[in-house]
């Protein structure tokens, strides 16, 4: 998958403004393994071998192989690392006016924030694409690239 | 033997009767078309192309915003080349492809509030304005607060930036981000 959403197919993409990039998820491509399910709340130290589908709360901390998808009305909280590249379509970081110092994710490939998107929490990624209306609170960081390590697709 | 991945039902926004299933057991369709088994989500508005970006250039007079009625162009520019030090209040919009060491100001009546660094543009200082849009390096503030901040895929920003709407498209990203909520949004909500 190239680090830019792909084009919706044809027929979705009619039902899409055409002037909105589009992202299309396909769990087998993206070799997202994993799911934590809307109304599910896990906490803990995590380790996921492949890609994470998020539509629930995951709080803690650890790994993944992978891509990481925070979906609509999922929230991710904790320190993570994220060995692909991560949409955050949710909310990333507890809700709190400022800043969640709790939070902190690392991201070794792209960092998409939709225009759905909220973060509180830091993130380090390798690049960073913010839609209009997403809201990014807190700091935020560029891997330099002589610090990159390869990113799993 | 052949193992089938195991394919999840995403639900769409456009179809919210979908849902997940993880307890089917199906083998998937691995010959059908794979744009088909995945689900479209919408990201968010494109950014602009950088060559719809209004910047003002050598010979490309017209690339300035067009002046309203009788109304004197308002749009100044720090040319590739020249090396400004000290601070600025502007009146219109500027596009700054040299080097300015010092503060910005855009006065905040100003329709076209706008301030454009291009990819030779260096900037090591403050900036505010209502609109921000960056494709070569800034240094410090860039406050637009009530405004719009863009940074495309050339641009290096290091400092704080503080926004109402922000679109970043790869940007070499060093700040810290503070959101200025507009006026009439509830200050209990997030977003």
């Amino acid at each position: 998958m190239s680090a830019l959403p792909p084009p919706a197919s044809p027929a979705t993409a009619d039902a899409l403004d055409r002037s909105q990039d589009t992202l299309v998820i396909d769990p087998v491509r993206m070799n997202i393994v994993n799911r934590v399910a809307a109304g599910t709340t896990l906490t803990g130290e995590f380790n996921f071998k492949g890609g994470l589908l998020l539509q629930g709360d995951l709080a803690g901390c650890g790994d993944v192989a992978g891509r990481v998808v925070v979906w609509h009305g999922a929230r991710l909280t904790g320190r993570f690392k994220v060995l692909g590249d991560l949409y955050v379509l949710g909310h990333l970081g507890a809700d709190v006016d400022g800043v969640d110092d709790n939070t902190e994710v690392e991201c070794l490939g792209t960092a998409f924030v939709a225009s759905t998107g909220v973060s509180t929490g830091r993130i380090i990624a390798a690049r960073l694409r913010m839609y209009d209306g997403a809201v990014l609170q807190g700091p935020f960081s560029t891997t330099r690239p002589e610090h990159a390590l390869p990113v799993l697709k | 033997m052949t193992l089938h991945a195991r394919r999840f039902h995403l639900p769409s926004n456009h179809d919210a009767g979908r849902t997940m299933d993880s307890d089917n057991n199906a083998i998937p369709q691995d010959d059908a078309v794979p744009e088909a088994a995945g689900v479209a989500v919408p990201m968010g508005n494109a950014m602009p192309v950088v060559e719809r970006v209004p910047v003002l250039l050598e010979g490309q007079e017209t690339a300035a915003p067009a002046p309203l009625g009788d109304e004197p162009s308002r749009h100044s520019m720090i040319g590739h080349g020249l090396s400004f030090t000290g601070s600025a209040d502007i009146v219109g919009s500027l596009t700054i492809a040299g080097e300015l060491l010092g503060d910005v100001r855009v006065a905040e009546s100003a329709v076209a509030g706008q301030v454009t660094v291009t990819d030779t543009g260096t900037v090591v200082g403050d900036v505010r304005a209502h609109n921000i849009s960056v494709l070569g390096s800034t240094e410090g503030l860039l406050d637009a607060g009530g405004g719009k901040v863009s940074l495309h895929s050339s641009a290096s920003v290091s400092g704080r930036i503080r926004y109402t709407h922000l679109q970043v498209n790869g940007a070499d990203l060093n700040a810290q981000l503070e959101r200025v909520r507009p006026d009439g949004e509830r200050a209990a909500t997030p977003r």
